[in-house]
């Protein structure tokens, strides 16, 4: 049943699909939650390998990234709150006020 | 074994009691009192004077044996850097608890006379800070312990020396003369780090004891290049031929000044130095023959010049190059200690001409032109008497100080002449001989003309003529008190003393590997005898000889200046061989030339219109190019995060691939 | 050691500290900041004189309860390196591991957030900042530098950069009023973010090549190379980002630019020394064995680094971005240093590039934490003084602060006798005896162009005539900032005349690594 080389892909193809999502897309919400989907695509790895070496350490390796992962998030949405105030939009492009 | 613990818990207070001084006075000394800035000023170098006789006790209770290794402080792991390994380390030795007593000594005597000298200079705070800084920087010089420390130290003084030789900047030509002794110390130095560089690769350590223990196992070639590097260091700072020239001119700073550094302690450097190198020196034969040409001839030509200057302190300057001549000649023999003997004599003697014609000064409105002095000795009696014990004892009678010391450099002279070379050593005798006639001779031509005949000023300013203040005098008495008892420290075993202070300095000096003298004790003694005759006479003969010419027949100087021949050679002498324009011709004039085509052709052309503009343009092309990188969008900056991880996971690919 | 026994608590007593610092603020900021806050925030409804007073007391009381609390962690601290039975030590389940040179490396941090506290007693009410928040996200930031730097495996790491990065984002938009704050603190975040995840993955990898998360098992030989050479990439991506080398520097001077200086400083001096820290643990712990195959990497990084850093920073206006890039370029340097480390043969000859960037960086703190300091002492209202054309004649209008100044730029620019020359000259030599002699010539062609727009800088201070009167002219009462300055400038001093003694502290630090 279990066989970790499809479990790999897919982690792998979840992380393409959310470093595209940081990359491509514009509104800062949907980055961030790119940026969730590349951190489970790490947690899903991380259990494929736990089960392959039928380890524990790795699952509470996951469980303290879920706790990160939330904590990350909060603190990503107040920014998102701070500039939404300023800006009255989501848009990553509206960031420009720094360059050069 | 307490004091030595005590001593060696405190010896970092030597060089940090003045360098407190300087940064209280340096920082606060205009907001001071005058009283608090000559206390400050004054217990510095007291203190210091303190520890240093704390540790020559120290010292002579530690067996003779184990004396060269010293009282030994580290205070700081200063750098190490691979094999480059350099403590800041001080040394209380034989060599440096003579040298400490020296310099604090007579320093701190100097700043007690400078509370009077310097009293109504409105520059009195800066004029104290420099005086410490510079005893700092002398004392950090003496206690190394390794060259590293030694050259800081030889910096820091040369720094202070162009400071207080500048002193009076206002006035162009001193701050020009401050300029020439600064350029004219750096060619010297540049020897000196040329040589520290070269023993560091070559032995590895730059420690004194470590020289020491590698000196022998150099190569001849190296450690003749060593010492003569060393030695270019040495005539820089002790103003030996050629680069004797700025130590006249330094003259400009004020008398104390030149007493305590251009007299006493600074330029005696280079002979410490030698002597802290005598490892590397007696295993170079041919360095010790040059170091001993030079200062032969250096004693014998500063004397002639000295022979006709009309400037009191100018004569005193020409007799102090002279005087560190004889301590090369010392050292070029081998006869370490009795070079630092006359070194201890020297500072006593000369620190006290030096100070009774700064009360000379003083007395006479700051003239100094010896013609327009004259007949001075009944309005300052004290000056005169002390003046007329320090140019005996430098006249070497005795038993004056000066008599042992240079009594000593030329027996040790005389001596050699038994070994190879015999010629050179007859020769390099009789100019000693004569640089001592010659001495006594201009001694005491400045004191005919100073103190004796009828007053040449004018009568405001003789009406002005007074005694110094009880500050100035009594230091002038101690001095002459020391000038005229300090020569028993090395009382030859030949008139019956035990010449202590070479007994004391032995375990310092390296010997040579093989033993040159072998002389029967019977030769050693008529032929010492003969040389002690022999130089009385020559001092005696030169004090006769300038008494009666200078005050009985005082035409004849005019008349033998008149004469065709004697014009001629009094104006080379007078201008002082015309050394200063014929540098001036050869050395300036070129290098001026020189540089201005170089920097016609290099800078402006190459380097400006070149590579300067060419690269800064670029640069700053560039720098606008790389600043577009930033370009404000995140998700671009997310793009070359990604694409920076591609590429390095490429790089892991091929590396696995390969 | 597995258990909660005393040693293994005493083992993390400096965090434990610095996180009970943290509570005590925020305890301390709703007792008695709450006035003063809502007037800094809100205005209107409270009695002015009643808030000013309150704010007067906190912006007092609350960095104080910073310093003691850094002083207590210090004394434990110096507790644990006089401890010689618990040197590399390890406890927690090997998860933290207690040795001389994470003291030293902590103490580093813990230095530049006593500084930032300590500078910061006016600043923060002058720049209209949260005092809670502030002091507390600085403890908390360095409490996680601190786990990042005892951290002995995979976790420790991860959760050490997250704690350090996720209190860094927050303070970066500290000043939530002043826009480029937050959009600067948005895009850290989202570049932080999505680094973090690439390091995971790297871990993930790295976990799966070698079948452990711990530093000192991993070094068994890899199962499957891919796995592991991914997993090396990725983590080093990660951990070049947070120390920002070029091409992952792009947040850099964002963030330094648009938070308070204070900020600025403490992010890079304690980032960077946190992250150099973990960096060489897990290289040397785990990686070092197969550095031959990529030393190039780093080897890539440190001249890209070294190059964009120095010539960006040329082109700048204002002198915290321009500080910014300069923080870039002086990665740069470090990398040289750590690249040092690898490709030859290990366990010789690595003394001495360790322990030189060691000792980097403390000189950097020291001189970084003193520039961004003077923007802070010039700065009014509630903005630093950042413009650079600003600095022309400040020498005769404040000749110690610009003396100040003009030592931290020669420090930065490395002439010597300051710190910084020392420091440059450790990490050169130890780059050419291991052979790098490019590197070592690529550094020191960065560090020629660096002098041009330090010296700038001091030209324009001392050369140039004010613009205005009044310009110079602060406001607050600066003594906090005054300390900083003169305590940063001495060291540097000190460091640069004398740094014999420090450089064996690194030594012996990096001799227990090995």
């Amino acid at each position: 049943m279990f066989n970790p080389t499809n479990c790999l892909i897919l982690s792998i193809l979840l992380f393409a699909i959310g470093a595209y999502g940081v990359i491509a897309k514009r509104n800062i919400l949907i980055m961030l939650m790119s940026v969730e989907i590349m951190l489970n695509a790490a947690n899903l790895a991380f259990l494929t390998f736990a089960r392959l070496y039928n380890d524990p350490t790795a699952h509470v390796f996951v469980l303290m990234n879920m706790a990160v992962a939330a904590a990350e998030v909060a603190v990503g949405l107040a920014l998102l709150i701070c500039v939404f105030r300023h800006k009255k939009s989501v848009d990553s492009t509206k960031l420009n006020l720094l360059k050069w | 074994m307490e004091l030595k613990e005590l001593v060696t818990r405190f010896i970092w207070l030597i060089p940090a009691a003045p360098l407190a001084g300087f940064i209280i006075n340096g920082l606060w000394g205009r907001r001071f009192s005058k009283n608090f800035v000559t206390l400050i000023g004054c217990l510095g170098p007291f203190i210091a004077l303190l520890v240093s006789i704390a540790g020559f006790r120290a010292l002579s209770m530690i067996a003779p044996a184990e004396r060269a290794d010293g009282i030994v402080y580290t205070l700081y792991n200063w750098i190490s850097a691979g094999s480059l390994h350099v403590d800041i380390q001080f040394i209380i030795d034989p060599l440096s608890s003579i040298m400490l007593l020296v310099v604090t000594g007579v320093g701190f005597l100097i700043h007690l006379y400078s509370i009077g000298y310097m009293g109504h200079d409105k520059g009195y705070s800066r004029y104290f800070a420099f005086l410490n800084l510079f005893m700092f920087a002398m004392l950090i010089l003496v206690l190394a312990n390794n060259l590293l420390m030694m050259f800081i130290g030889w910096e820091g003084v040369g720094l202070c020396s162009y400071l207080l030789i500048g002193f009076w900047f206002e006035d162009n030509e001193k701050a020009s003369a401050g300029k020439k002794a600064f350029i004219v110390n750096r060619i010297g130095d540049f020897g000196f780090i040329l040589a520290i560089f070269l023993i560091f690769t070559s032995c590895g350590t730059l420690t004194f004891s470590g020289i020491s223990e590698q000196a022998k196992t150099l190569a001849p070639g190296v450690l003749t290049a060593i010492a003569i590097l060393l030695f270019v260091g040495a005539t820089g700072k002790s103003a030996q031929i050629p680069l004797y020239v700025w130590l006249p001119d330094a003259m400009a700073g004020p008398t104390p000044v030149s007493a305590l550094i251009h007299a006493a302690t600074m330029v005696t450097a280079g002979v410490y130095m030698v002597g802290r190198m005598s490892a590397i020196y007696v295993n170079s034969p041919e360095a010790l023959i040059i170091v001993s040409i030079i200062g032969g001839l250096t004693a014998l030509y500063a004397a002639t010049i000295g022979l006709v200057q009309n400037d009191i302190k100018k004569v005193l300057a020409y007799s102090t190059i002279s005087q560190l001549g004889y301590m090369f000649l010392g050292m070029g023999v081998m006869a370490f200690s009795a070079g630092i003997f006359h070194l201890v004599t020297h500072a006593f003697f000369k620190a006290l001409l030096f100070l009774c014609a700064g009360s000379v000064i003083h007395a006479m409105s700051g003239e100094q032109d010896m013609r327009k002095m004259g007949g001075l000795w009944r309005k300052i009696p004290v000056t005169f008497a002390c003046f007329v014990i320090g140019a005996i004892a430098i006249a070497g009678v005795p038993p004056f100080a000066g008599f042992f010391s240079k009594d000593e450099i030329l027996w040790k002279t005389l001596e050699r002449y038994e070994t190879t070379h015999a010629g050179l050593y007859a020769v390099l005798w009789v100019i000693g001989l004569l640089s001592a006639l010659m001495t006594a001779f201009y001694m005491f031509r400045l004191i005919a003309m100073t103190f004796f005949g009828a007053p040449r000023a004018n009568e405001e300013i003789m009406h002005h003529v007074h005694e110094s203040p009880f500050s100035m005098t009594s230091v002038l008495v101690t001095l002459a008190i020391l000038s005229l008892i300090g020569g028993f420290i090395g009382v030859p075993h030949l008139l019956g003393g035990h010449n202590w202070i070479e007994g004391y300095l032995e375990p310092v000096w390296a010997h040579p590997e093989s033993a040159g003298a072998v002389t029967t004790e019977a030769a050693n003694h008529s032929m010492e005898i003969i040389n002690i005759i022999v130089s009385v006479l020559a001092g005696l003969a030169g004090i006769l000889g300038a008494l009666l010419i200078y005050t009985k027949f005082t035409a004849l100087p005019a008349k033998l200046t008149e004469s065709n021949s004697g014009k001629f050679v009094h104006r080379i002498v007078y201008n002082k061989y015309y050394i200063d324009e014929i540098y001036n011709a050869l050395v300036i004039q070129p290098i001026k030339y020189l540089s201005a085509l170089l920097w016609l052709i290099f800078d402006m052309a190459i380097i400006d219109g070149g590579l300067v503009d060419l690269s800064a343009t670029l640069i700053a092309v560039f720098s606008q190019l790389s600043r577009r990188i930033q370009n404000g969008i995140v998700n671009n900056y997310a793009m070359l995060i990604f694409i920076g991880a591609i590429l390095m996971l490429c790089f892991f690919v091929a590396q696995m691939a390969a | 050691m597995n258990g909660f026994d005393f040693a293994s608590i005493m083992a993390i007593s400096p965090e434990i500290a610095l996180l009970l610092t943290a509570i005590a603020v925020i305890t301390a900021d709703i007792c008695i900041g709450k006035a003063g806050r809502k007037c800094c925030t809100a205005g209107a409804a409270c009695k002015p004189e009643e808030t000013a007073s309150s704010t007067e007391i906190s912006s007092i009381v609350m960095p104080f309860i910073c310093m003691t609390g850094i002083a207590i962690s210090w004394y434990f601290m110096y507790n644990l390196w006089n401890l010689h039975a618990v040197n590399g030590a390890k406890y927690f389940s090997n998860a933290i591991v207690v040795d001389k040179f994470g003291l030293i490396a902590g103490f580093v941090v813990t230095v530049a957030a006593f500084l930032t506290a300590l500078s910061s007693t006016g600043y923060a009410k002058r720049m209209k900042i949260d005092f809670g928040e502030y002091y507390g996200l600085i403890m908390l930031a360095s409490a996680g530098m601190m786990f990042l730097i005892k951290g002995n495996n995979l976790i420790m790491l991860f959760l050490g950069i997250e704690l350090t990065s996720l209190s860094v984002y927050a303070l970066t938009a500290i000043s939530k009023h002043r826009e480029e704050s937050t959009e600067a603190a948005m895009k850290y975040f989202i570049l932080g973010a999505f680094s973090s995840a690439i390091l995971l993955f790297g871990m993930a990898f790295m976990y799966g090549a070698t079948g452990s998360i711990e530093f000192g098992q991993m070094n068994a030989v890899p199962t499957n190379r891919f796995l592991y050479f991914i997993g090396i990439g990725m983590m080093l991506l990660g951990l070049a980002f947070k120390i920002g080398a070029v091409p992952f520097h792009m947040w850099a001077p964002d963030a330094y630019q648009a938070a308070p200086s204070a900020i600025s400083s403490f992010m890079a001096v304690g980032v960077k020394t946190a992250s150099f820290a973990a960096l060489l643990r897990l290289l040397f712990t785990s990686l070092i064995h197969t550095s031959h195959m990529w030393y190039q990497v780093p080897w890539m990084l440190a001249v890209l680094t070294v190059l964009l850093g120095n010539l960006t920073a040329i082109s700048q206006t204002n002198i915290k971005r321009m500080l910014a890039y300069s923080s870039i370029a002086h990665t740069g340097y470090i990398l040289i240093g750590v690249t040092a480390c690898m490709g030859v043969g290990y366990s010789t000859g690595l003394t001495a590039p360790m322990s030189s960037i060691l000792f980097y960086l403390a000189v950097y703190a020291l001189m970084n934490i003193g520039a961004f300091a003077i923007t802070m002492h010039l700065g009014r209202e509630d903005k630093d003084f950042d413009e650079i054309s600003g600095y022309a004649g400040l020498a005769h209008k404040k000749p110690l602060l610009a003396l100040a100044m003009a030592i931290f730029m020669f420090s930065l620019a490395g002439i010597p006798p300051m710190g910084g020359f020392m420091a440059k000259f450790y990490i050169f030599r130890s780059a050419i005896q291991n052979g790098y002699i490019w590197l070592a010539i690529i550094g020191i062609i960065g560090s020629i162009i660096s002098v041009y727009y330090y010296l700038r800088i001091v030209v324009l201070m001392y050369m140039k005539p004010a613009q205005t009167e009044e310009q110079f002219e602060s406001d607050q009462s600066q003594w906090g900032l005054h300390f900083t300055l003169f305590a940063t400038a001495a060291g540097l001093l000190i460091l640069g005349l004398l740094p014999g003694d420090f450089v064996q502290y690194a030594i012996v630090a990096v001799k227990e690594l090995l």
